[in-house]
């Protein structure tokens, strides 16, 4: 058998959007795979026949969306401008319907089929409430992406979109049979976003910040707007209706009555040090705006979103959806490290939800697909993506459709096994794996990798992961935990604090002690760390303090307190202090950057030049300390993506270089 | 009547610099440098001048969008070299002096067209210099390049293709310390400045390949040897450079000096081509300045040619910076015969000097104002130069023996058509009597007698640099907004001797005290309304804004330019200096050097904060990184959201925004400003009678 390698980031197909058409038993989705010559990808529309496996391609493009009827679709199209909307019917005609000047997108369909809303920035015209900049005339050739940005208020940038223009996600409605133009339907510098057509196909449902401070950008009412009058009416008031980082999109059930949204259980105090909150979902009344929880946490169910970190799969689908008979709702959360989807009933009772799906698989990502299925996207730790029909009621289970079925038949992938430890307060259990190196020689050691999530409050599933399975290739083992901080497991396990106090630190040294008893396989001599962001914070405060691992890669991490306050898109608080002199003295004191004098293995530092989430000043600082307190043959490195926020990076050469660039770092030294 | 002046002049600017003289002294060429308002960048031009019949000519292109730089005569007298980016980047090119002197005999523009192109090398020359048998230039190389042979040809479609997804996609690899540079816009990007050179005759190039980066070279008239400075150091020291010499043919690579203290300048042959004279840094205890030395090639130590123990000695250059000006001034040093002269700023102007060629020299002062000279070249008949005063871009002039400067040509005439007001120069006493502060104040304009102005105090860079009497448009603008603008030189600033530039002092309360001293003076004038007066400068200027208005309500307003206010995050974020260039790399402790440094940070009181504040910071600073302006915005919002404060970033700009940055960063840079003080000076009043 084959090996993983980090080529196969390249070469894997990456499927999306799924839907399931019940009248041909086919499955309508787009899949992205790799082209050699051109040394990119491409998106294309696919059709599969679920019984005879038979695959009809039917145009290039992505983000395909039938019609009810299920006899067109719309999609994207990729332009010089961005993507922008097309409709087309299955048998191949294709009807180009925006030719906006900026991209298009999550197409939703009016349920009687004859109007399309969807989502693109647009540069406002009303008052913004900063005084634009003073800019002359200039000619064509200047590009505006120099223009200056002025700036007056919290909340001008936002990692992955920069520094904001006067531009906001608008909606928009045009209709599917191209009679007619684009026509904007929201207004004001405010962000409309997660559309969908009301039951009469007149009104759109949307979640905005239309009515919210800047300062919570996050926090989101639902309104409804009739696409003929454009009159907009706020259906929530002083609700934290959920929009980011899990978003739910709202949904109404087919007879018009009920609206299911998602709020979060705010604390009473906010402070910068709260925990991100739960979501409990809402059924809204559309007659008489009652507001009725519907979910309620259980001892199986913590929460009804789930913030899964490595899952990487259910691309384009919804998290929450109505049942096909209208009377529950299913949605996807997090349990004890799995992905589970769960049934719940809207009729108000407030019943214990209902965990449909199995424990070897994580699942992430739903639709519906009519007469009591629905169409979900799962995977395991040896099985790339998969979409299945799960039954509403008994959760049983036929499979559709197999991503990267050739790459699962030749490379020997490696499964993880779970277990999970006291803390050591007694306080929690960590939960977590290890991914044994691919056909791994019975009686040899392997070098180990650690790998801290980000977050903190996202958690490792039991998901298909490339990244560790190349590493699992390139004859590493891996290690992967959910310490305190890490959602899933509970409101005690998620409390923040304890991410920060050592807690988590202390957890993971624990986890890692354990698999090192348990797997005679691992080598503890040879144990890197790393991780991204929060796994970044954690791979720094950990490098200052001990000296089991041998190598560490810290990826966008947090540095300074003082520069992530005033310089990540997530500003942070100085109100608690009497005066600025003693925030920053305690900011500095607290800070990550302090001791890396202290720190004794090789470390390499990798961060996006336009990471706006944990500022890129910081990775300058902390190299330069590094560097500066070190002797000159000390290894430390440090690369910079351009182009990158705050992710790995997405281009194909950037990212191989990414991952080569780790490889070489832990072979070196491990 | 005179038209008003606005922020939109700037566009019309025309700065001048890199003058040459033919060998017979009968042609002057020099650069000049425009911003286009198509696409906001700069662009460069060579004119010609004929020093008897005045007739100016202009080199051209086919293509407007292509500059044409660095002229310079052959000593022959046969060619006219120069730089142009027709290729699509920089390579020499000559064209021959007979079609030169047709041009200007029938005032008709040379066009470079038929000009020989000379080097093909992959990312284009950056500077060179002429002898008669040789000529040496540099450009930047990749190691590889030089390794495979592919540094004297044009790259390939292929190689274009990928060195462009290198320069906007490729990974940044960083092992070094001093991996960044705010000149460079961010990190190296691996090239190494490499020597070539040039034989005018066969037209054969060669390069010279050397490890570490050697620029700014000049070769001895003989041909034969070829002086520039090099980057030896590695870690915290690698941007220090030395003084090396070598072979014309790449041979006998000597290092001269080992004490990182040489300045920026090119160094100059001795007629004989057996010693050389450069700039060096001349250190008394936290005081510094730029001295000339002159040292034998083949032996012996650096003699050091000016006496600093006499109080009226200027060093060499003294960096005047508040002026508009584009491209390094060149041409501040020439040798005549074994009398050396120079310019240097002093006691607010630009000054030529002289000296013999012997150790321990207090120069004569040849001319000493009014005005600035920004570069000068002796001629039989004086000193061709170019000049300007607080009135007039710097013009292309004759300084005559008469010691009187005779304008030679314009480039600016549209200025002559704008109002401009009066400048005073005052002369201030500090309050602890130690000190002069020269200091500048323009008068609003229009101006009626008797009435009450609005004030803007604009503080200096630096610290240790000055203003001398020279044209800056943004003075002007803020002027013709209806502004009295107040320019000072307080101690720290350059330009008034060794004791009067103090690193430690510019920091201090003195700084301080010798500001409100000025600007007390210019109320005292009796046009000032004292109660709108508004602050404002960049960097160091931008520090002392920002700590002034943490002292005090006086000003009514203030704009922080690229300002430098937190010394716990501009560690690493800025490039200025780490501390393994002092400490063993065991003696740095983290903790102690951020604690110190947050304990150290004026904007530990920036509660205190009063005052409406504009902040403008390009956002590919690398000196006072942009973060800094971020710190004040996000403390002074979250915890004085009464006082009005605005950010205003530009996007690709480094710490030269106002200066060297695109065109219409430039005009909102200065549209900001006079807007902002608008607001909170003139408050909708009418200026009182």
């Amino acid at each position: 058998m084959k090996h993983s390698s980090f080529h196969d980031f390249l070469t894997r197909e990456r499927i999306a959007c799924g839907t399931y058409l019940p009248e041909t038993d086919s499955l309508l989705f787009s899949d992205s795979v790799w082209d050699e010559k051109q040394k990119k990808r491409f998106s294309r529309i696919l059709l599969h026949h679920v019984s005879t496996g038979e695959d009809r391609i039917l145009c290039e493009g992505s983000n395909p969306v039938p019609a009810s009827g299920h006899t067109r679709f719309a999609f994207l199209q990729t332009g010089p401008r961005g993507p922008q909307l097309c409709v087309a019917t299955l048998d191949g005609d294709i009807l180009a319907l925006t030719h906006l000047p900026a991209p298009v997108m999550d197409p939703q369909w009016s349920p009687d089929g004859k109007w399309l809303v969807f989502t693109s920035p647009a540069a406002d015209e009303s008052a913004t409430g900063v005084s634009p900049v003073c800019m002359p005339q200039m000619g064509s050739a200047w590009d505006h992406t120099l223009d200056p940005v002025a700036i007056e208020d919290f909340g001008y940038k936002f990692d992955g979109m920069g520094f904001k223009r006067p531009s906001v996600l608008q909606l928009f409605v045009v209709p599917s049979d191209g009679s007619g133009e684009p026509r904007r339907i929201s207004r004001g510098n405010s962000h409309f976003m997660h559309a969908c057509f009301a039951p009469d196909s007149k009104h759109v449902i949307c979640e905005s910040n239309l009515y919210c401070d800047k300062e919570n950008s996050i926090a989101m009412d639902v309104l409804s707007i009739d696409i003929h009058t454009c009159e907009i009416r706020r259906l929530t008031e002083d609700r934290m209706v959920v929009s980011y980082p899990n978003p739910v999109r709202p949904v109404c059930t087919p007879d018009g009555k009920w609206l299911i949204i998602g709020i979060l259980d705010m604390p009473q105090k906010a402070s910068h040090e709260a925990t991100y909150p739960a979501c409990t979902l809402y059924r809204l009344s559309l007659e008489n705006g009652v507001l009725t929880p519907i979910s309620r946490q259980t001892e199986d169910c913590f929460d009804t979103v789930q913030f899964a970190y490595n899952a990487g799969i259910g691309s384009g689908l919804e998290k929450t959806i109505v049942s096909s008979d209208g009377k529950s709702v299913l949605f996807c959360a997090g349990y004890m490290g799995i992905g589970s989807v769960y049934r719940v009933a809207l009729d108000g009772t407030r019943n214990a939800p209902l965990r449909l799906t199995e424990e070897d698989y994580c699942y992430n990502g739903i639709s519906p697909a009519g007469n009591g299925w629905i169409l979900a996207a799962r995977a395991a730790t040896n099985l790339p993506e998969q979409y299945v029909l799960l039954h509403e009621q008994t959760g049983e289970v036929r499979i559709l459709y197999q991503s990267d079925s050739d790459y699962l038949h030749t490379v020997a992938l490696s499964e993880a096994s779970s277990f999970s430890t006291k803390t050591l307060d007694g306080e929690s259990r960590v939960h977590g794996w290890c991914l044994p190196p691919q056909e791994m020689e019975e009686g040899r050691k392997y070098p180990c990798i650690v790998y801290v999530h980000g977050g903190p409050h996202p958690f490792y599933t039991n998901s298909f992961d490339l990244e560790m399975q190349a590493f699992a290739g390139e004859g590493f083992g891996v290690i992967f935990c959910n310490p305190r901080g890490s959602s899933g497991y509970g409101d005690l396990h998620r409390t923040i604090s304890r991410a920060f106090d050592g807690s988590a630190y202390t957890d993971i040294l624990l986890f890692v002690r354990e698999a090192i008893r348990r797997y005679s396989w691992i080598d503890g001599d040879r144990l890197g760390l790393t991780g991204g962001s929060y796994g970044g914070y954690m791979t720094n405060y950990a490098a200052t303090r001990c000296s089991l691992f041998k190598a560490y890669i810290s990826q966008r991490s947090t540095v300074n307190r003082l520069i992530s306050y005033a310089s990540s898109d997530m500003q942070g608080s100085s109100r608690e202090y009497p005066t600025y002199g003693e925030f920053m003295d305690h900011e500095v004191e607290h800070s990550e950057i302090m001791g890396m004098e202290k720190v004794s293995a090789p470390f390499l530092i990798l961060h996006g030049m336009e990471d706006l989430r944990c500022p890129v000043e910081g990775a300058h600082q902390l190299f330069v300390a590094l560097r500066d307190s070190h002797a000159p043959d000390f290894p430390v490195r440090m690369v910079l993506y351009p182009h990158t926020p705050h992710n790995q990076p997405t281009e194909p050469r950037q990212q191989q270089h990414y991952y080569q660039t780790m490889l070489q770092w832990f072979r070196n030294y491990l | 009547m005179k038209k008003h002046m606005t922020c939109d002049i700037i566009g019309d600017l025309v700065c001048l610099s890199g003058l040459a003289i033919s060998p017979d002294e009968t042609i002057a060429a020099y650069m000049e440098h425009r911003s286009s308002r198509e696409d906001g960048k700069w662009y460069t031009e060579i004119s010609l001048l004929d020093l008897n019949s005045l007739h100016r000519v202009p080199l051209v292109s086919e293509n407007r969008h292509v500059s044409l730089s660095s002229p310079c005569f052959s000593p022959d007298g046969n060619y006219l070299y120069f730089l142009t980016d027709a290729p699509g980047n920089a390579q020499i090119a000559r064209l021959d002096m007979q079609s030169v002197l047709l041009s200007l005999q029938l005032e008709h523009s040379l066009n470079t067209a038929a000009a020989e192109i000379l080097t093909h090398v992959p990312h284009g020359i950056t500077r060179f210099d002429v002898a008669s048998s040789r000529l040496v230039f540099e450009t930047p190389l990749w190691p590889e390049e030089i390794r495979e042979g592919r540094g004297l040809r044009e790259m390939t479609a292929e190689e274009r293709a990928e060195y462009d997804w290198q320069r906007e996609w490729g990974p940044l690899e960083i092992s070094e310390i001093d991996y960044k540079r705010d000149e460079l816009f961010g990190v190296r990007d691996g090239s190494v400045s490499t020597l070539g050179t040039l034989d005018p005759a066969s037209l054969k190039t060669e390069l010279i390949p050397n490890f570490f980066p050697l620029s700014c070279a000049v070769i001895s008239a003989d041909g034969r040897k070829i002086c520039c400075h090099g980057q030896p150091h590695t870690g915290p020291l690698f941007s220090a450079e030395e003084l090396f010499v070598l072979d014309a043919d790449g041979s006998n690579l000597i290092q001269l000096t080992d004490d990182h203290l040489i300045g920026n300048h090119p160094a100059l042959f001795t007629g004989d081509g057996l010693s050389i004279i450069y700039s060096a840094w001349h250190m008394e205890g936290s005081a510094m300045a730029l001295t000339l030395k002159m040292r034998s090639l083949s032996s012996g130590e650096a003699v050091e040619l000016l006496d600093f123990s006499h109080p009226s000695t200027p060093g060499f250059d003294g960096f005047p910076i508040c002026r508009t000006q584009h491209g390094e001034n060149q041409n501040m040093m020439h040798l005549q015969g074994s009398t050396l002269y120079f310019l240097c700023a002093m006691n607010g102007t630009e000054n030529l000097y002289r000296i013999p060629l012997r150790a321990c020299q207090v120069p004569d002062p040849v001319y000493t104002g009014p005005g600035s000279l920004h570069e000068c070249i002796p001629v039989h008949a004086g000193f061709v130069c170019l000049w300007g005063d607080d009135h007039t871009m710097a013009e292309i002039c004759m300084l005559g023996k008469d010691r009187e400067i005779h304008p030679l040509a314009s480039s600016n005439p549209a200025l002559a058509l704008l109002e401009q007001g009066e400048v005073i120069h005052q002369r201030v006493r500090s309050r602890d009597g130690n000190v002069v502060i020269f200091s500048t104040v323009y008068k609003p304009v229009p101006f009626v007698e008797n009435r009450k102005y609005p004030a803007v105090l604009y503080l200096h860079g630096g610290p240790e640099v000055c203003y001398t009497q020279d044209f800056w448009h943004e003075l002007h603008i803020l002027a013709a907004a209806g502004f009295a603008v107040i320019c000072c030189d307080p101690r720290g600033s350059s330009g008034y001797g060794l004791s009067f530039c103090d690193e430690e002092i510019s920091w201090s309360d003195t700084a301080i005290h010798d500001m409100e001293d000025a600007l007390d003076a210019a109320v005292s004038l009796g046009f000032i309304d004292p109660d709108r007066v508004g602050i404002t400068g960049g960097s160091y200027g931008g520090y002392m804004t920002c700590k002034i208005i943490m002292r005090t309500n006086r000003f009514r307003a203030a704009v922080g330019q690229r300002v430098f206010v937190n010394k716990a995050t501009s560690y690493g974020t800025g490039d200025m200096g780490f501390y393994s260039s002092r400490k063993k790399p065991g003696e740095v402790v983290i903790r102690d050097c951020l604690m110190e440094r947050s304990r150290t940070s004026i904007i530990r009181d920036l509660d205190k904060i009063r005052t409406p504040l504009l902040l403008l910071h390009g956002y590919n600073d690398f000196r006072c990184s942009f973060e800094q302006s971020e710190q004040m915005f996000i403390g002074l919002h979250e915890r004085r959201p009464e006082v009005p404060v605005r950010l205003v970033m530009f996007p690709g700009a480094n710490h030269n925004v106002s200066r060297e940055g695109l065109l219409p960063h430039r005009i909102t840079h200065v549209q900001e400003m006079v807007s902002w003080f608008d607001t909170y000076l003139k408050n909708g009043e009418e200026e009182r009678a």
